[in-house]
């Protein structure tokens, strides 16, 4: 607990402190901001991302963690920090997964973020992150989880992948097992 | 300064608080006033609803029925025709391939654009705002890769609309977290939003899809579009407004509020593989409760694409749309774009209809 605050407190500053330096790249958060309100899902690569500016990653953490802002727009930054990569990031989306109030469906969207961005560079964490949220009470942060350690595709991430078939009962996660197992779907609905 | 000056003064200050109180009591009240409107409005639309449940457990799988456009392999082309007499208000075509990516290719200085979705592909005229002149017209439909395809119309005849009214198909699947207070609230707006093209909504009816828990969240845009043709095969054979417009409501598509099927889809053709539109409904939620505002203005982004309607404009300025009278923008964003506040605009929070789109809207197959 008192360690999920003082990272927060780092996080936060370090947040603030880059946005203040970030001014040198006036419309960035602007930018960021129409992207992800965009109707239809823009594709960006990382280099996209960067091109509107250094820390771009501020300002998707920003968008991320802004209450106000509908949770789509919130899961299409935690997408773009998967994306763009590095330390903030990585920070940010891990002590999103690891806080204890969050809504399912941005916890969910978390961890596959976690997953997608940095399982090649830290595979022992993201599955040290992951595996636990298989037993979460709510089967969309499971199924976020099942999609994260099936972007792994390591032994371990498929040994828990297959104890959980084993009791999940709920058909969309269920369906997300299959596929991340590389199973086929066999005409369930 | 007097004694009398500063008696004045304070009567002054006195009355100027008096004001300020008396005016803040009113805004309060006129807030109020809104808020009690706007949830009367709310509550209106809500008790016009009508309810059913289909279980899609219990529903045999629809088989597309596909009819050949060639007989031999190899690159396929296959010209069509159709009359636009004095009386034909809109003439949609829609071809559907059962195991490739079909295109349509319309005649050289045709205003409208075809949209290609991979396996199915659609116009409908008008897609502009210029009387089509009566005669014939011709079209083509190739098969890259494909050996066969359906190729189907709509029509829709008589007088040329000046008004008209919309009925919706609501396809809810159970446990998308779509509440009946957020539903009439997105309504609210969508019925406002409408009303700038003259289009009245008719009747809307919501259909609570059970046995479909394994499609409440696609794992991806690709898989969402599989999740979609299967529900639009299954749904449109026998819906409850025959001429409805279609929305399939899903729990979460990543990344994604809402899509249409296609430009337009396969409105009033019943078993198409794309035959409406898909809302993503976690997407609207917000930590303070859900967003029936964005919902509603999503709903008639996605309905807009799926009678037909472009974006104005797209976010680097390469294209726009054909309708002559939306503003056009060389790229950029909502506040510096003349059509950022076009419900069709590519981002944003924009809330009008042109004209030239109304004029699209209410010559659309499935408006009456």
């Amino acid at each position: 607990m008192a360690r999920a605050l003082v990272v927060r407190t780092v996080l936060m500053m370090a947040v603030l402190g880059a946005a203040a330096a970030a001014s040198s790249a006036p419309g960035t958060r602007e930018s960021v901001r129409e992207i992800l309100g965009a109707r239809h899902p823009v594709t960006m690569t990382a280099e996209d991302w960067r091109k509107l500016g250094g820390d771009v990653d501020v300002y998707l953490i920003e968008a991320a963690a802004d209450t106000a802002l509908r949770y789509g727009v919130r899961q299409r930054a935690m997408s773009g920090l998967a994306a763009v990569g590095g330390p903030r990031a990585k920070e940010f989306l891990r002590d999103t997964i690891q806080r204890s109030k969050v809504a399912p469906e941005l916890l969910s969207t978390a961890v596959h973020a976690y997953a997608k961005g940095f399982a090649k560079s830290d595979p022992d964490d993201v599955r040290l992150v992951s595996v636990p949220l298989l037993d979460h009470v709510d089967w969309v942060v499971r199924q976020g989880a099942v999609r994260a350690l099936g972007e792994m595709g390591t032994k371990e991430a498929g040994e828990a992948l297959r104890l959980r078939q084993t009791r999940e009962t709920h058909p969309a996660v269920q369906s997300a097992l299959r596929k991340a197992l590389g199973q086929p779907e066999g005409g369930k609905r | 300064m007097t004694e009398r000056a500063r008696e004045l003064g304070g009567r002054m200050l006195a009355l100027s608080a008096a004001f300020g109180i008396l005016a803040g009591s009113a805004a309060a009240q006129d807030k109020s006033e809104v808020e009690g409107a706007r949830q009367a409005r709310i509550a209106a639309m809500a008790s016009r609803i009508e309810y059913q449940t289909r279980d899609l457990s219990t529903l045999a799988p629809v088989a597309p029925v596909v009819n050949p456009i060639r007989s031999q392999p190899g690159p396929a082309i296959r010209s069509f025709t159709f009359d636009w007499a004095s009386d034909t208000v809109s003439f949609l075509v829609y071809a559907e391939s059962g195991t490739g990516s079909v295109g349509i290719t319309l005649e050289p200085g045709t205003p409208e654009r075809p949209n290609s979705y991979g396996a199915w592909a659609s116009f409908v005229f008008p897609g502009v705002d210029d009387p089509v002149p009566p005669g014939k017209y011709s079209f083509d439909v190739t098969g890259a890769g494909s050996d066969a395809a359906v190729v189907k119309s709509k029509s829709r005849r008589g007088a040329q609309p000046s008004s008209g009214t919309l009925d919706l198909n609501l396809f809810v699947l159970e446990g998308c977290g779509l509440t009946n207070q957020g539903l009439a609230e997105a309504l609210v707006v969508f019925a406002e939003v409408m009303a700038d093209a003259r289009i009245k909504l008719g009747k809307v009816s919501v259909v609570t899809v059970t046995g479909a828990a394994g499609l409440l969240s696609p794992g991806s845009f690709g898989e969402a579009n599989g999740t979609a043709a299967a529900l639009s095969q299954q749904f449109t054979v026998n819906p409850p407004n025959t001429l409805g417009a279609n929305l399939f409501f899903l729990k979460n598509v990543p990344d994604v509020y809402g899509f249409s099927q296609g430009i337009p889809v396969a409105l009033g053709i019943p078993g198409a593989a794309s035959g409406g539109v898909v809302i993503s409904v976690d997407t609207h939620n917000t930590d303070r409760g859900f967003d029936g505002r964005e919902l509603g203005l999503t709903m008639v982004h996605e309905t807009g694409h799926s009678m037909g309607l472009y974006h104005t404009s797209e976010r680097d300025g390469s294209q726009h749309d054909t309708i002559n009278d939306t503003p056009t923008c060389a790229g950029g964003s909502e506040a510096g774009c003349p059509d950022g506040t076009n419900i069709m605009f590519w981002s944003g929070h924009g809330v009008d209809l042109s004209e030239g789109q109304g004029y699209v809207l209410r010559r659309s197959p499935i408006v009456h």
